[in-house]
């Protein structure tokens, strides 16, 4: 079979060839092309096209600006060191105060046991010194929880302002973080308490594909159940944010 | 310097320039197309590792960057007829009238531009921009001997839309 007897390629693969983008039997197909006066005449045609279009696609060209990776991340690589000492910090924390509720000889696990039973306390027994510890709560700028299948959020205070911003997120693990304000997190299975003392401007919630069930609460008002809500709220993409008002009531828990 | 990180540069000294052109000739705001490509590189750094197709990736949250913008605002109406001046063109102009001519040029390719479908554009910018049929394929969603069939019907309904509207070009 001569060059010429080939059957003659379609425009696309012409195309492609032009673009030097990867086509099956490239070197038979560019033989083709030199034999045949039909497909030289379109591939002449395709490259005037072609042309045509990246010259007026030029004309709207700007120089791009000379931006390195170090000068646009430089703060950013600062604060990925402060957030993971930040992460550990409150793992820590929270570690050391699940063992002393765990441990039998803590008093924190003595104190809980007897609030649980509601031992009553001898009248002539010793007083303690000074009140028991509060309920564990890890102060952070943001931690990070393994996913689990549903996920239970509750901002323990009702704020006058700030937000929600909640992402889908590709991690394995359920992140919070905030900006600004004072923010406590306790974690207890797929419960989640923010402890929101002063008020932050944001919050932001990573969601992982694992969690298919959200319910976020501030108090007892429910702020989003999900996916029943999606209709209003729909958990968006990586890149975006979905945003929700944390002041504004919706709805109440009979 | 970890291995994230080195391969993070990597792709920013190879790749910022193309995201930028694709996202300068999508919106005609310099400025603003050279922060959206930033955004999506530190979007990129916050995830702590690569996705599996990385230039894809960075060309989903550019595109989907861009059309936050769009939504939020209608910036991109007023950018449409009118390129910023303050900004440095590719050639500067060597006089008031060529700047004029220039500015008008800039004008007919995004009014023909905004004729095509938005996958069709997106197809033509990107490809236009630098990036390969497999690259295209993956932040489009189509496949890779589909993107040939978009770019020639692209090209020939650009081509024909400026025709339509300013005659041949020069």
């Amino acid at each position: 079979m001569t060059q010429t007897d080939m059957i003659h390629p379609a425009d696309e693969t012409l195309l492609a060839l032009l673009h030097e983008q990867p086509v099956e039997n490239a070197t038979a197909t560019r033989s083709h092309v030199t034999a045949c006066d039909d497909c030289a005449s379109r591939w002449r045609q395709l490259s005037a096209d072609n042309d045509a279009v990246a010259g007026l696609l030029g004309v709207l060209d700007h120089p791009a600006p000379a931006v390195r990776a170090g000068s646009t991340l430089s703060f950013r690589r600062r604060h990925r060191l402060r957030r993971a000492l930040l992460i550990a910090g409150s793992a820590a924390t929270l570690a050391v105060a699940a063992a002393a509720t765990v441990a039998p000889v803590s008093p924190l696990h003595q104190w809980i046991h007897d609030a649980v039973t509601g031992r009553v306390v001898p009248s002539d027994a010793p007083r303690p010194l000074s009140p028991p510890p509060a309920a564990p709560a890890a102060l952070a700028s943001g931690i990070a929880i393994p996913a689990t299948r549903r996920l239970v959020v509750v901002f323990r205070r009702e704020p006058t302002s700030g937000v929600v911003e909640i992402a889908r997120s590709d991690t394995g693990d359920v992140t919070f973080r905030s900006r600004g304000g004072t923010t406590a997190y306790a974690v207890a299975s797929n419960h989640v308490s923010i402890d929101n003392q002063a008020p932050a401007v944001a919050y932001f919630i990573g969601i992982p594909p694992a969690v298919q069930q959200v319910r976020i609460l501030v108090g007892s008002r429910v702020l989003l159940r999900w996916p029943e809500d999606s209709a209003r709220v729909a958990l968006p993409e990586p890149s975006v944010r979905a945003r929700i008002v944390l002041a504004a009531p919706r709805e109440n828990v009979p | 310097m970890d291995q994230f990180d080195a391969e993070f540069d990597r792709l920013f000294e190879q790749h910022f320039a193309r995201l930028f052109r694709y996202l300068d000739r999508s919106l005609g705001d310099a400025q603003l197309a050279a922060d959206l490509a930033q955004e999506a590189f530190v979007r990129l750094f916050d995830r702590g590792e690569m996705p599996d197709e990385p230039i894809a990736w960075l060309i989903t949250v550019a595109a989907n960057l861009l059309r936050d913008d769009k939504r939020r605002t209608t910036r991109r109406l007023r950018l449409l007829a009118r390129a910023p001046d303050d900004v440095p063109h590719a050639t500067a102009p060597p006089d008031p009238a060529a700047a004029i001519d220039q500015a008008e040029r800039r004008d007919q390719v995004r009014a023909a531009l905004a004729r095509l479908a938005p996958r069709d554009r997106d197809a033509l910018l990107l490809r236009h921009s630098g990036y390969s049929y497999r690259e295209i394929a993956l932040a489009l969603g189509i496949t890779e001997t589909g993107v040939g069939t978009v770019l020639l019907r692209a090209g020939a309904s650009f081509r024909k839309a400026y025709q339509e509207l300013h005659g041949d070009p020069d």
